[in-house]
């Protein structure tokens, strides 16, 4: 009788969510009928689920409990945000503190190693120099690079109109939905007729702002805003 | 700029309003908190049973879930996620105020062998029945002193209903252990329950 017991009670908790196989499922009724210690704390067990999976809420929370918290969480992110932008600020100064010393230091510094050097060491000279010749060329690529206004598309005539002919992916023209073969008609409310036209109105307003395109796509018109990017090229 | 309101949210399931959340749609959140807070304040009503703190409890609860929404990941199930971070917060209050009693897991065996010893044990020293003689609140109050090993288990299946997976995943044990927790916490459960009866038969006597 004990062995079968504690066969029961290995399958007891089976038992219980009724995920038992068909063969076990037959033992433990059949186990059930013969033992009474084990019927009854099946019962029991079965009576203490119950009273429990009953349980009710006892406690209700109030009904503007829900905003209380959105209202909590939305002050907290913004207080958060001016935490972030005094740490950004801290941060920021920080650095430029770093980089102005890091750089009179390194003024010094150049100028107490080139004494010293000419003096004791030909071949720190030597190398003086090099670093020299590498300055130059730095300085010499930065003149070299311009900035402009850019809206990333070429443009060509075709019957007297002026019309895109290539539309760069991902850049400000194809992301207002600009494509290959519109007819520009007006940008800003001037009416185009020359390609050089375009190119004094992207370069007379500042990055960022906004251009009005009207074109002519297929025989009807649209209009586009483009945003106006800055952009560095070389020359 | 309003947003147009497009989504039913209250036809939808936790997880898809859990991922929105994550996506920080703030409505979706408000649907959440309206589902479970009720479910919440029980849930913490079994370890404490200040009326105001478990308010505080419940809203700190849900302000954690929203800090960490971004860590929540499709497929995850949202009881499992919720209670999780319900259970950690709970414990760090508790063993602050030291009311979290600690009971090292080596005293504790966690095996099946264990839970068989006491299924028959518990064959030998009671004969009667318990059902019927006790109201739920009874079983409820006998709950409070089973335990804290297994009443974590056995809240967590049977008050909140969840799955042996999910418990699993909260309590971070394997399946087996749940199962074995579960039923060993029925079954001192059950003792309490018989101890109480005890009692009360002696009282009547006594009276």
């Amino acid at each position: 009788m004990k062995d079968e017991c504690k066969k029961f009670a290995n399958i007891f908790p089976d038992f219980l969510d009724n995920e038992l196989p068909d063969k076990e499922k037959e033992f433990a009724k059949i186990h059930l009928q013969k033992c009474k210690p084990c019927k009854i704390i099946t019962e029991d067990v079965i009576f203490i689920i119950n009273s429990l999976k009953e349980t009710k809420y006892e406690i209700t929370l109030d009904e503007n409990f829900e905003s209380k918290i959105i209202s909590h969480i939305l002050t907290e992110e913004k207080d958060n945000f001016h935490k972030f932008n005094t740490y950004f600020n801290i941060a920021a100064s920080i650095i430029v503190i770093f980089l102005s010393t890091w750089f009179f230091i390194n003024l010094n510094n150049s100028s107490n190693s080139k004494n010293f050097d000419l003096k004791n060491n030909p071949i720190a000279v030597v190398n003086e120099q090099q670093s020299k010749l590498v300055n130059f060329g730095a300085s010499a690529t930065v003149s070299n690079i311009k900035k402009i206004n850019w809206v990333g598309f070429e443009v060509g005539y075709n019957n007297n109109n002026v019309v895109i002919k290539n539309v760069f992916p991902g850049n400000p023209a194809f992301l207002a939905g600009l494509r290959n073969n519109d007819i520009i008609l007006k940008i800003n409310g001037q009416n185009i007729k020359h390609i050089e036209q375009i190119d004094k109105i992207i370069n007379s307003i500042d990055a960022g702002k906004i251009l009005k395109f009207v074109v002519n796509r297929e025989g009807k018109l649209y209009q586009f805003d483009v945003k106006v990017q800055k952009r560095y090229i070389k020359y | 700029m309003k947003k147009q309101k497009l989504i039913n949210y209250q036809k939808l399931k936790d997880e898809e309003l859990m991922i929105l959340t994550s996506n920080d749609d703030i409505e979706a959140f408000n649907e959440i908190v309206k589902r479970y807070k009720n479910k919440l304040a029980n849930f913490v009503f079994r370890y404490i049973n200040d009326r105001e703190e478990i308010e505080d409890i419940v809203q700190e609860t849900f302000i954690r879930l929203y800090k960490s929404r971004k860590r929540y990941y499709v497929g995850a199930s949202f009881s499992t996620f919720l209670y999780t971070i319900a259970l950690n917060y709970l414990r760090t209050l508790l063993k602050k105020q030291s009311r979290w009693k600690f009971i090292s897991l080596s005293k504790i065996k966690d095996d099946g062998e264990e839970y068989i010893k006491e299924f028959l044990f518990s064959h030998n020293d009671l004969e009667e029945k318990i059902s019927g003689t006790f109201t739920k609140d009874a079983v409820l109050k006998a709950l409070e002193s089973v335990n804290e090993t297994f009443k974590q288990a056995l809240i967590l299946r049977d008050i909140e209903g969840l799955t042996y997976e999910e418990i699993s995943e909260i309590l971070n044990i394997p399946k087996g252990t749940v199962k074995s927790r579960i039923n060993r916490g029925r079954l001192q459960l059950r003792k309490k329950l018989k101890l109480m009866e005890k009692q009360l038969k002696e009282m009547e006597n006594n009276l």
